[in-house]
C-alpha cells in the first residue's frame, strides 16, 4: 500500500476521504481526526505489524517526556513561588532544567538508539567484516523511521525550550507521529505547523481538492515520466565503474542522477503533500526549485527543506551558540581577523550539521563523505567570502546582472553534481577512479560504445521522454521561481487549454509505463 | 454561485469525456491484437470441446503441438500457455478450462525460474485481459477478486494501469510507427488474431488449437547466445513462498476435481544444461521434490533417452525454445510417453539420470566469450559448454571495432584465458574459437564480445 500509484492505495485513500468527510458532516465533527488516526495506523500496519511497535515506542516515550516537562515546569513555578530569594529561585531553575535535560537526553538516546541500531548497526558490523555474524540485526527498516523519529525529537526539543505546550492526549500525539502521508518519505513536519491542522475539523473544499489533485498529478508526472525512466540509464552508467569507464559516461550518469533524484524525491513529496491536502491539511514544503540555487547554502534552503530546517534549529544554532564556540569566536577575531571570527563558529557547526545529514542518509562511507563535502564547501565559501567580494570588485562584475545570476546557478549545479559522486557511488572505493576518469580519462569517443555495451531497455525512448518531460518541468519551475501560481493559472485557464495540459501529462505518464516496469517505490523511502 | 458550480461541474465532465476519448483512441491504436495470449483465448472461445490443455510459460507454448498430439493420441487438446505466464495466471487458465470444458488432464510446464519470481501477475497483462473478455465481467470478477485484492498485484502501478491494457500490451517500440500502423491495420482489415500475430511477428506461423511456432534455427555462434534470461543472475535454489503456494493451489484444485496433472520440463539447448552444470541438476531436483511433496510427478524431458526423444541442435529457435521441427519431435515423444503412462508402464527407463545424460554429450555445444579491461591489458576469457568427457582448447583474436582484420592474440591452447595489450585505447572486438582438443577443424564454435580499453 506504500506505492501511491496503486489500486490498493487509491482505494484506501478514497475510503479515508469518504469516511473523513462523512464524519465531518455529523455531530462528531470534532472527532474527524480519529478517522485519520485509525487510517494511519491501518496504513502502517500494512507495512508490517512489527513496525507498529517501533512507532508506538517513539510516540509513547516522547509523549510521556513531554508531559513530564509540563509537570516540571509547573513544579518550577510552585517552587519559585516558595523561594526565599533570587538565588534560591535561580537554584530551582537550575535543578529543574537539569532534570528536564536528563529526560530529554534519555528520550533522545532511546529513539536515536533505536534508529541507529536498525539503520546503522549492520553497516558498522559490515565495516568490521562481521556483517553476517550472530551480532547482526535481523530487523528490517520500519517505514519512515528516520522521518518520524526526527519529527518526534523536534517536538520534544521544542517542548523542552517551552516553545509550545505538550500534547496531553496520547491518541492525538500518535496521529502527529503516524499521520500516513508523511510516513513514506517525509517531509519532517513541525508540531506547531501540523498538529492543529490534524486535530481541527475540515469540510470538503472543492477548490482545495482541485489544487491537491494537480499537485498529486505533478508528482506522478515527475516520478514516472522522469525519474523512473532514467533509473536504468543511471545504473548502466554508474553501477560498474572501473578503469575503462570513460569519464564522459560518468559525468553523463551523474547528470542523469541529479535529474532522477530530484524528480523521484520531489515527485513523491508532491504526491504525499497533495494527498494530505485532499483532507485540507497542508504539510511542510520540502523543495523550492533547488537547481536554481545560487550557492550550496542556498541549495540546502531549497532541497529537502524540512531536514535542513531541522538541522538548523536543533543542531546548528544550539551548537554555534555554545559558550565554547563563543570563546573560539573571540580568539579567532583577535588572531585571525574579524571575518574569520564572525564565521568560524558557523563553519564548524555547518561541518557537523552536514556530517549528520550524511549520516542521516546512511552509515556507509560514501554518505559521510557526501555530507562532509557539503559541509566543507559551505564552510569554505563562508570563510572565503572576502576573497570572492574582492574578485568581483576587481573583475567589475555586476552581481545584479542576469548572466552573473545564471553563472551562479550553473556553478552551484556543478558543485551539487560533484557531491552526487559521493552520494550515488555506493562503493566509496570507486570514488578515486570516478574522479580520475572524469578529469584525466574523459574519452568522449568511447561514450557511445560504452553505452552500447551496457544497454538498457528502450534507452532512446526513455531519454526522449525524460527530455520532453524535463522541458515541461523546467518551464513550470521557472514560472514558480518567478512567483507565478502555476496551479492557479491552470485551474483558471479555458477548458480547451486545461484539457490539453491534462492530456499531455496523462499521456506522458502512461507512456512511461510502457517503457519501464516501475515498482512504484521511492528512493527516499529507504532512509 | 449555483451557476458557477454547474459550470465547473460541466467543464469537469467535458474534460473527463475528452480524456476518455483520447485514451480510447490510444487503446485502439496501441493495444496489440496479435498476441499469443489473444490466440489462446480466442481459440478457447471457439473450441467446442477440450479434454486436455497444455499450460505454462513460453516453453510450453512452443513445445506442445495439439494438432499432432490429437491426431496420434486421439485427444482433443489446446495449448493455453503464454509467454512469461505467472503461476496465478496458470491457475486461472486451468480454472477456466475446467469450468467450461471439464478438462480431464492438464499438462503444465514448470521451469524453476517461475518458482523464483516473487511478482504476482500484472493485472493488465494480455493473458488476464483477454481471459476477462472471453469469460465476461461477472465471471472475471468472481474468479479474479482474490488476485485483485492481492498485495503484490494491487499494490503496484500495474493495478491502476489495468484500466489501460495497451500499457502492458503494445507493439514493440523498436518498430516505431510501423508497428502501430501494422497493429491498426490488423484491426481494420478483418485479420484474424492469428494473422495479426503473424503480421506483428514475421516468421511465426499459427498451426491451430492455440499453438504457433517458428522454423528459425538458433545460431550457436551468435553474440546473443547466452544462458537463458535471468538465470544467469540466479545463484540460489530458494523458491518464493508465494510461487510455491501457487503451485500448491494448482495441485489442490486439480486433485479436488479429479483432473490429472502432469508436470513436465521441456528440453532446452544442450549448452544451457552444460552452462548451469550442477546447478541445473539441483534445480530440477528441487522442483521434483516440491511437486513430489504435493503428490505430483515431474518429468524432465531434457534427460529423455534417444528412444523417446532425439533432438538436434537445429531444433531450437533461440536459447530456450524449440522451433516447429523440434516441437513436433517433442510432441511425438510426448504421445509415446502418454501412451505408456496410460498403459500403466514404467516410464523411468525413458530418462537418463543427470550424470548419465551429461556423459552422453561428446561434443562442444557452444562457447561464451567475455573480456574486461585492466591496467595490464584486455583480459579475454572463453567458457566452452561441452560434455563431461570432452576436453577443449581455445584460440583468441582481437581487432578494433572499425577493422575487419582479426589479429591472433593466442593460438589454440587448453587455457581459457589470455591477456592482450593493445597499442592504443579504444573499443575492440574479441573473438574466442573453441574446439575439442586434438581436432583439426578450424573451430567447433566461436563467440565474440566487445570491450572498451
Amino acid at each position: 500500500m506504500t506505492q501511491l500509484y496503486s489500486l490498493q492505495f487509491v482505494s484506501f485513500l478514497l475510503l479515508m476521504l469518504i469516511v473523513y468527510f462523512m464524519v465531518g458532516k455529523t455531530r462528531y465533527r470534532s472527532s474527524q481526526w480519529v478517522v485519520l488516526l485509525v487510517g494511519s495506523l491501518g496504513f502502517y500496519l500494512f507495512s508490517g505489524w512489527e513496525n507498529l511497535i517501533f512507532i508506538g515506542v517513539t510516540a509513547l516515550s516522547v509523549w510521556l517526556v513531554g508531559l513530564r516537562f509540563e509537570k516540571l515546569d509547573q513544579l518550577e513555578k510552585e517552587l519559585k513561588k516558595d523561594a526565599a530569594d533570587r538565588a534560591e529561585k535561580k537554584e530551582v531553575k537550575r535543578r529543574i532544567k537539569q532534570r528536564k535535560w536528563t529526560f530529554l537526553l534519555l528520550v533522545m538516546v532511546l529513539n536515536f538508539g533505536i534508529l541507529s541500531y536498525i539503520k546503522y548497526w549492520n553497516v558498522i558490523l559490515g565495516f568490521f567484516g562481521a556483517g553476517d555474524g550472530f551480532l547482526a540485526s535481523q530487523l528490517l527498516l520500519p517505514l519512515g523511521i528516520s522521518f518520524y523519529t526526527f519529527q518526534s525529537i523536534g517536538y520534544i526539543i521544542d517542548c523542552y525550550f517551552g516553545k509550545y505546550a505538550p500534547e496531553r492526549n496520547f491518541a492525538r500525539f500518535l496521529l502527529f507521529v503516524s499521520y500516513f502521508p508523511q510516513l513514506i518519505q517525509g517531509p519532517i513536519n513541525r508540531y506547531d505547523a501540523l498538529a492543529q491542522q490534524l486535530y481541527e475539523p475540515h469540510r470538503l473544499d472543492v477548490h482545495n481538492v482541485r489544487r491537491a489533485i494537480l499537485l498529486i498529478g505533478y508528482g506522478v508526472f515527475k516520478k514516472y515520466a522522469i525519474a523512473d525512466v532514467l533509473v536504468s540509464s543511471v545504473g548502466s552508467a554508474l553501477d560498474s565503474i572501473d578503469a575503462s569507464t570513460p569519464g564522459s559516461v560518468i559525468v553523463y550518469g551523474i547528470f542523469l542522477y541529479a535529474i532522477y533524484q530530484y524528480a523521484d524525491f520531489s515527485g513523491g513529496i508532491d504526491m504525499v503533500r497533495g494527498v494530505s491536502q485532499l483532507f485540507g491539511i497542508k504539510m511542510a514544503q520540502n523543495f523550492r526549485q533547488p537547481y536554481f540555487s545560487i550557492s550550496i547554502a542556498d541549495f540546502w534552503h531549497r532541497w529537502h527543506i524540512t531536514l535542513g530546517a531541522w538541522m538548523r534549529d536543533y543542531v546548528f544554532y544550539p551548537m554555534a551558540l555554545r559558550p565554547s564556540l563563543k570563546s573560539l569566536t573571540t580568539w579567532a577575531t583577535a588572531h585571525l581577523g574579524k571575518h574569520v571570527g564572525r564565521t568560524i563558529a558557523g563553519c564548524l557547526a555547518n561541518i557537523v550539521v552536514f556530517f549528520l545529514v550524511g549520516l542521516w542518509h546512511g552509515a556507509e562511507l560514501h554518505y559521510i563523505f557526501w555530507g562532509l563535502y557539503n559541509g566543507l564547501l559551505i564552510a569554505s565559501a563562508d570563510l572565503a567570502r572576502p576573497l570572492f567580494t574582492w574578485l568581483i570588485d576587481k573583475l567589475r562584475i555586476n552581481v545584479a546582472s542576469a548572466p552573473y545570476h545564471v553563472f551562479r546557478i550553473v556553478r552551484t549545479f556543478i558543485l551539487v553534481c560533484i557531491g552526487y559522486y559521493f552520494d550515488r557511488l555506493m562503493n566509496a572505493s570507486d570514488l578515486p577512479t570516478a574522479f580520475y576518469n572524469t578529469l584525466f580519462n574523459f574519452q568522449p569517443q568511447n561514450f557511445v560504445p560504452y553505452l552500447q555495451l551496457h544497454p538498457t531497455a528502450n534507452f532512446t525512448l526513455c531519454l526522449l521522454l525524460a527530455g520532453v518531460s524535463c522541458l515541461i518541468l523546467f518551464a513550470i519551475s521557472v514560472m514558480a521561481e518567478r512567483g507565478i501560481d502555476v496551479k492557479g493559472r491552470i485551474l483558471a485557464a479555458p477548458l480547451v487549454v486545461r484539457f490539453v495540459i491534462y492530456a499531455v501529462f496523462v499521456v506522458l505518464v502512461l507512456f512511461s509505463f510502457t517503457l519501464v516496469q516501475s515498482s512504484g517505490g521511492f528512493m527516499y523511502a529507504n532512509f | 454561485m449555483r451557476t458557477s458550480r454547474l459550470k465547473k461541474l460541466a467543464s469537469a465532465l467535458v474534460i473527463a469525456v475528452l480524456m476518455i476519448g483520447v485514451l480510447g483512441v490510444a487503446n485502439f491504436a496501441l493495444e496489440l491484437k496479435g498476441t499469443k495470449s489473444n490466440i489462446v483465448w480466442t481459440n478457447f472461445e471457439q473450441s467446442e470441446d477440450l479434454d486436455m490443455v497444455y499450460i505454462g510459460t513460453s516453453v510450453a507454448a512452443s513445445s506442445f503441438n495439439p494438432n499432432l498430439i490429437d491426431a496420434e493420441y486421439g485427444s482433443n487438446s489446446a495449448n493455453m500457455a503464454s509467454p512469461l505466464q505467472k503461476i496465478e495466471e496458470t491457475y486461472l487458465g486451468i480454472q477456466s478450462a475446467y469450468e467450461r470444458f471439464c478438462v480431464k488432464r492438464v499438462v503444465m510446464t514448470l521451469d524453476f525460474t517461475t518458482l523464483q519470481l516473487s511478482e504476482t501477475p500484472n493485472l493488465g497483462s494480455a493473458y488476464l485481459t483477454q481471459r476477462g473478455r472471453v469469460v465476461g465481467p461477472t465471471q472475471y470478477l468472481a474468479s479474479t477478486a482474490w488476485l485483485i485484492a492481492d498485495k503484490g498485484a494491487a499494490g503496484v502501478p500495474g493495478s491502476i494501469n489495468m484500466a489501460f491494457p495497451w500499457i502492458s500490451n503494445h507493439p514493440t517500440w523498436k518498430d516505431g510507427i510501423g508497428g502501430i500502423k501494422r497493429n491498426v491495420e490488423t484491426k481494420l482489415d478483418g485479420s484474424t488474431v492469428a494473422q495479426a500475430v503473424e503480421a506483428m511477428e514475421p516468421g511465426w506461423t499459427y498451426f491451430g488449437k492455440g499453438y504457433g511456432n517458428k522454423y528459425a534455427q538458433l545460431d550457436y555462434d551468435s553474440k546473443d547466445v547466452a544462458l537463458f534470461g535471468e538465470l544467469e543472475k540466479i545463484e540460489t535454489l530458494s523458491f518464493e513462498e508465494a510461487a510455491i503456494e501457487g503451485v500448491r493451489e494448482i495441485c489442490a484444485y486439480c486433485a479436488e476435481r479429479d483432473i490429472e496433472l502432469i508436470v513436465v520440463n521441456v528440453p532446452i539447448p544442450v549448452f544451457n544444461i552444460h552452462g548451469y552444470g550442477q546447478f541445473y541438476v539441483d534445480s530440477q531436483q528441487a522442483v521434483a521434490t516440491l511437486l513430489g511433496d504435493m503428490g505430483v510427478a515431474y518429468y524432465d524431458f531434457a534427460y529423455a533417452k534417444p528412444e523417446l526423444l532425439q533432438l538436434e541442435p537445429a531444433d531450437f529457435y533461440d536459447n530456450q525454445h524449440l522451433n516447429a521441427v523440434g516441437a513436433d519431435k517433442f510432441s511425438t515423444a510426448f504421445v509415446t510417453f502418454m501412451g505408456m503412462l496410460d498403459a500403466g508402464q514404467n516410464t523411468d527407463g525413458l530418462f537418463y539420470t543427470p550424470e548419465e545424460y551429461l556423459a552422453t554429450i561428446d561434443y562442444v555445444s557452444a562457447v561464451k566469450a567475455s573480456a574486461t579491461s585492466a591496467e595490464d591489458g584486455i583480459h579475454i576469457t572463453g567458457n566452452a559448454f561441452a560434455g563431461s568427457g570432452v576436453e577443449v582448447e581455445y584460440q583468441m583474436f582481437a581487432r578494433p571495432v572499425a577493422s575487419d582484420q582479426w589479429q591472433l592474440v593466442r593460438d589454440y591452447a587448453p587455457s581459457n584465458e589470455a591477456i592482450w595489450n593493445p597499442d592504443a585505447r579504444g573499443t575492440y572486438d574479441i573473438r574466442v574459437n573453441v574446439r575439442a582438443r586434438g581436432s583439426d577443424v578450424d573451430y567447433d564454435h566461436f563467440n565474440t564480445a566487445e570491450v572498451i580499453y
